[in-house]
């Protein structure tokens, strides 16, 4: 079970150096409602991460979460507003992630296709049929007891959060206590020897992107019923989000590398800018670039390896690139 | 020529073919002189958006800044043209912020080894971010001396065709007769190889990246001066389109195949559909699923004739 | 010892790859409780029948019968719940995850529907001090050597209860003192009533844990006899199917003015102090057991890393810092392994032979159609290339074909020194001597050649002078008549010959012939 602690590390170090300065500039920011706040922006973004990172972990990458996002948050809309039960809303936007999660798995691994262009391609179809079934009509007026699950709050705390307490837990033990999750770390690490070692690598890298839709379903409920409404281009660009979160906490592109921790502590940081950036005094305008420039010097950082380094200075000797 | 023939650019001609045999048939004006024309203009800025990634994904990297680093290109020019700097020096400095963007990809991806997908997603919200910082959000105007290069004509040849199918040409004779060309090959199949061939593995690279920053800086001017105006939101998904048009073309993303021939052909291709089904008053939306259609059996395709050997010197 | 009950069978196994019949009719037969060696040379089919048995191929024809029981569709959970265990070269090992995962993947331990983390834990150091190691259960594997990770593969093989246990050359990168280990438990292992499939090039170690010796040859089974029966020339006779004539023709060579000067050349942990010198025409090999260094001082002279102390010289010149610099004073390098440093699979032959001499092939960074084709063709006749064209894909020849594709890669630059790490690694026995022969040409034309190579039968064959090294210093220096033992002695105790013979370090048999690397890359 080893683990990457270098980017928790770095995470935990910034968070302290951005609460330090805080302190002193704005104490306002330390209060128990902006926490919460805080929490709450972060609650879509990180439960859709920890699917991510699964997807990641195997290897592959799933640049269509968006219009998963997107198709899940329409079907959550769609069955509210027909004034079914809860269990059913949710279990329908959970099914309808669980199935583009299960395309994209099986696209990718049973026709052989890399993993960026085949979900590519699947993001401009599914949002293609979204919209060529919803018309591109916005969805609006949702029944109010469904609304609860976004917006209500049990002990002052909004639910949203509670929902990311437990899928971070249940992901915890899937991920260190269970066969199939170890094997995710197995396959992206070394997937020819997975298959010797009696590993089916190709169901684990279609369970891979199930779990993924599924989380991004879940995250649909939480995001149409907090809004209360969606758009037609709902979670467009969330991929980058998503794998802005994973990387910067410290999940490897190409596999076998990352856990629950970091990729929390990443979607809290890239969910959590915005209303930093407030506090600073920039102009939200600017929120891309810092944000761009925060996923830079993270994944720099991580690769770093400062002994290494520091010798290299010293020696003021080098030759090619070493291998 | 026979090294253009390669990969399957046949099947892209046929495709073509086919493709404006059933748009001539669904509208009785598209095949006509002037509709073509004009639509060389969009298929020119597609086509110039792919040829700095089909270089990338030789050297078996990708280049997701692209779309942003054309928004920056487009803001600098705005804003240089605004504080009164001339035109044409105003137009060098948006390519050489578009070089030393891609210099900056190349040298995190090369000198740090990063991965070249998570240096470009971070430089994709960096570049746009900074476009969006400095120019407010707001529309530029440009200078009508400018106008030329976006809606201005060579003979009868609209401009962006002109430079486009020339930087193409340029490049392609670069990457198939110049030591340039092997070298990228060679890293793009096997880096290691190539850094104990004594090739200059990092600076090849950055080449690439920086070619590809250029391009996509070229074509943020030409858009810019199309619509006559700097925007931060341009180019919005053009990575997209890039990686499309290059593995449509033949590319592999794994490095080393890549055609530039077939990244021209499925950019006209890609296009004359997008046009050809908007002319048809066919939904936006079905033309996307079309699209990544496209896309999807395109790569399967890839994969299925890669098996298909054949090497010539 | 039941020789009657057999605990895995083969019946008339066949196997093609592309028209390519790589196993013809294989009828192989491990009985209960014996340690059973399988030898054979490159492309004799024995890392196919081992895939078969374990379940990581299917056979196109035939049965694999395992007890009483036919198996069909043996997949490697299947071989594994059957008590299958393969013990691989390292390349099956999970990089980014612990040693203790990397032993438990496809097996994990679980307790109340959960994995038992403590519980594999204990196993493991179980495992550990049988085999009498010091691990980090922990430790990111990545981070391991090659001896360490080797150990890791056998104490995964052992953490399922294996009936039967196929041990791929499980000793290339161990220590002797591991060695010794690893036989005791085999030894056990046997006891136990386990059968053992064990595939080794080291011929003292057939003799010393086997009682069966089986050889392969052209995908079939040429013989299998007891090991006290079998000879050594039985056994090479077998493997190679006719008389071994090792022998080449050396003309006398007298060695000219000084090429390479290497002073005191020191680099962190890997090497230090490293002095010596080659000259023009003259065949130095660098021996030494695997991990020595030696590889890390030809890559430092070429350019590839960097170095803290030391002075490379090129004909009084210092030797530059960076690779392509070093190419254009004179000096190149045929690296290690091949598919991955050496060559490009996917480009033909052609380029491959023109991609590193490009600036001078080329004008002004243009290519020159007509002076590449003359240079490759050159290459293709002088080096007797087969098939004799280079205009296939670079991975479709064969083992010694592609060496000479690097080599003449490196010819068309024009060298005056060539560094040639393990040249024949790989490549099966025709083509071995005609990479000496080749070599030997070179020196004659005034080329100076340093090779390392752990092959004492080929340093035997083509050295002119030979320094060992051992952890990272040079412990000797020898003439090219020196003997094997001499040899070994330095490079496994860093003591001369007579003392060698004395030390318990080192035992018995002088003939191996590896010193310390398995052959890679076979079929």
């Amino acid at each position: 079970m080893y683990k990457n602690r270098k980017a928790i590390k770095a995470l935990l170090i910034f968070y302290i150096m951005i609460l330090g300065v805080m302190v002193i500039k704005e104490p306002a920011f330390f209060s128990f409602q902006n926490a919460v706040d805080i929490l709450l922006n972060t609650s879509t973004t990180a439960i859709a991460a920890l699917g991510m990172l699964c997807v990641l972990l195997v290897g592959d990458i799933d640049v269509s979460v968006g219009a998963i996002l997107a198709a899940c948050c329409t079907v959550t809309g769609i069955l509210a507003k027909e004034g079914l039960p809860m269990v059913v809303v949710i279990a329908g936007a959970l099914a309808v992630g669980a199935v583009l999660g299960t395309v994209n798995g099986v696209v990718v691994t049973v026709f052989k296709l890399d993993a960026i262009v085949a979900t590519l391609g699947l993001l401009s179809i599914y949002r293609g049929l979204l919209i060529m079934i919803t018309k591109g009509s916005w969805i609006n007026g949702l029944p109010a007891n469904i609304l609860k699950i976004g917006q209500g709050r049990w002990l002052n705390i909004p639910i949203p959060v509670y929902i990311m307490a437990a899928v971070a837990a249940v992901m915890w033990f899937i991920l260190n206590r269970t066969e199939w999750g170890r094997n995710f770390y197995a396959v992206g690490s070394n997937s020819d020897s997975a298959r010797l070692g009696g590993i089916h690598v190709k169901a684990t890298r279609i369970t891979a992107f199930v779990v993924c839709g599924v989380l991004v379903g879940l995250a649909a409920v939480i995001y149409t019923t907090r809004y209360g409404g969606i758009q037609s281009n709902t979670g467009k660009g969330w991929e980058m989000t998503l794998i802005s979160s994973a990387v910067v906490g410290g999940a490897s592109t190409v596999g076998g590398e990352g856990d629950v921790s970091g990729v929390f502590l990443g979607a809290l940081l890239v969910s959590a800018l915005g209303t930093l950036l407030v506090f600073f005094g920039i102009d939200a305008l600017w929120e891309q670039a810092v944000q761009g420039l925060i996923i830079f010097v993270s994944v720099a950082s991580y690769a770093v390896d400062f002994k290494k380094l520091k010798q290299r200075l010293r020696l003021g000797k080098g030759g090619a690139k070493e291998s | 020529m026979k090294k253009l023939m390669k990969n399957n650019f046949f099947i892209l001609i046929l495709v073509l073919i086919i493709v404006m045999a059933v748009m001539s048939g669904m509208s009785d004006y598209f095949l006509t002189a002037d509709y073509l024309l004009n639509a060389t203009r969009f298929i020119s800025e597609t086509s110039m958006i792919g040829l700095g990634m089909t270089l990338v994904i030789l050297t078996g990297g990708i280049d997701l800044s692209v779309g942003s680093m054309m928004a920056l290109s487009s803001i600098c020019l705005g804003l240089t043209c605004q504080a009164g700097v001339p035109a044409a020096l105003a137009v060098l400095i948006s390519l050489a912020v578009g070089a030393a963007g891609g210099a900056l990809n190349g040298y995190a991806v090369c000198k740090m080894n990063l991965p070249a997908l998570i240096v470009t997603l971070a430089t994709m919200g960096l570049f746009r971010g900074i476009a969006l910082g400095i120019s407010g959000g707001s529309a530029i105007p440009v200078p009508d001396a400018l106008y030329f290069l976006g809606q201005g004509n060579v003979g009868p040849l609209p401009m962006q065709l002109v430079i486009t199918t020339g930087a193409y040409m340029i490049v392609a004779v670069f990457i198939y007769k110049s030591n340039f060309g092997v070298y990228l090959k060679g890293i793009g199949y096997n880096e290691e190889v190539a850094v104990f061939s004594g090739i200059k593995v990092t600076w090849n690279k950055v080449k690439a990246y920086m070619l590809s920053g250029f391009f996509a800086a070229l074509l943020g001017i030409l858009f810019t001066c199309r619509v006559s105006s700097a925007k931060a939101d341009y180019g919005n998904n053009y990575e997209m389109d890039a990686i499309t048009i290059a593995v449509f073309g033949g590319a592999s993303l794994a490095g080393g195949k890549v055609s530039f021939a077939g990244s021209y052909i499925a950019a006209i291709i890609i296009v004359l559909i997008r046009l050809g089904l908007t002319t048809a008053a066919i939904q936006t939306e079905i033309q996307s699923v079309i699209i990544g259609m496209i896309l999807i059996l395109a790569v399967a395709f890839n994969n299925f004739v890669a098996s298909r050997k054949e090497i010539e010197i | 010892m039941n020789e009657q009950s057999f605990a895995l069978r083969t019946e008339d196994v066949y196997k093609s790859f592309g028209g390519n019949h790589v196993l013809k009719g294989i009828n192989f037969e491990l009985y209960e409780g014996e340690v059973q060696a399988v030898l054979g040379i490159n492309g004799a089919g024995k890392s196919t029948l081992i895939k078969i048995i374990s379940g990581a191929l299917a056979q196109d024809k035939g049965e694999v019968v395992i007890g009483e029981q036919a198996i069909k569709n043996l997949t490697p959970q299947k071989a594994q719940t059957l008590g299958i265990a393969t013990i691989y070269q390292e390349t099956s090992l999970y990089p980014k995850l612990s040693v203790l995962e990397n032993l438990f993947v496809g097996k994990r331990l679980k307790k109340h529907g959960r994995l038992d983390w403590k519980g594999m834990e204990e196993k493991a150091r179980d495992i550990f001090d049988r085999l009498g190691v010091e691990l980090d259960p922990y430790e990111k594997m990545e981070n391991l050597g090659k001896a360490s990770a080797q150990l890791v593969e056998i104490a995964k093989a052992l953490t399922i209860n294996a009936r039967i246990l196929i041990m791929d050359e499980p000793t290339s990168s161990l220590s002797k003192q591991e060695t010794e280990r690893l036989f005791d438990i085999v030894r056990k292992l046997k006891k136990e009533g386990a059968s053992i499939i064990y595939i080794s090039h080291r011929m003292e170690e057939i003799f010393q844990i086997t009682d069966r010796v089986t050889v392969m040859r052209d995908g079939k089974i040429i013989g299998t006899k007891k090991t006290e029966e079998a000879t050594t020339e039985w056994i090479t006779m077998s493997m190679l199917g006719k008389e071994v004539n090792a022998s080449l023709e050396k003309k006398e060579r007298s060695p000219g003015e000084v090429l390479l000067d290497i002073q005191g050349l020191s680099s962190g942990q890997l090497f230090h102090d490293i002095s010596f010198q080659v000259r023009r025409g003259e065949i130095v090999v660098l021996s030494g057991l695997v991990g020595a260094g030696r590889t890390e001082v030809m890559r430092a002279v070429f350019g590839i890393d960097a170095y803290d102390s030391g002075k490379i010289c090129f004909k009084g010149e210092p030797v530059k810092k960076h690779t392509w610099d070093v190419i254009r004073q004179g000096i190149v390098m045929v690296p290690e392994d091949r598919g991955r440093q050496g060559f490009i699979k996917e480009v033909s032959a052609a380029e491959n032979m023109v991609m590193a001499a490009l600036p001078e092939i080329s004008r002004g960074g243009f290519r020159n159609q007509e002076k590449e084709k003359e240079y490759v063709e050159g290459q293709v006749k002088g080096l007797l290339l087969n098939p004799p064209t280079a205009k296939l894909e670079g991975g479709s020849y064969s083992g010694g074909n592609q060496q000479k594709i690097v080599i003449g890669k490196w010819l068309n630059t024009h060298p005056e020194l060539l560094i040639l790490d393990e040249p024949t690694c790989g490549v099966d026995v025709g083509a071995k001597m005609e990479i000496y022969k080749l070599i030997i040409r070179l020196a004659e034309e005034g080329k100076g050649i340093l090779i390392v190579s752990s092959d004492i039968e080929e340093t035997e064959m083509i050295a002119d002078r030979i320094i060992i090294m051992r952890q990272g210093a040079i412990v000797g220096e020898l003439s090219g008549e020196a003997e094997k033992d001499a040899i070994l002695g330095l490079a496994l105790a860093g003591i001369p010959s007579n003392a060698s013979l004395n030390s318990p370090e080192v035992d018995g048999p002088s003939d191996n012939r590896k010193l310390g690397e398995g052959e890679k890359g076979h079929v």
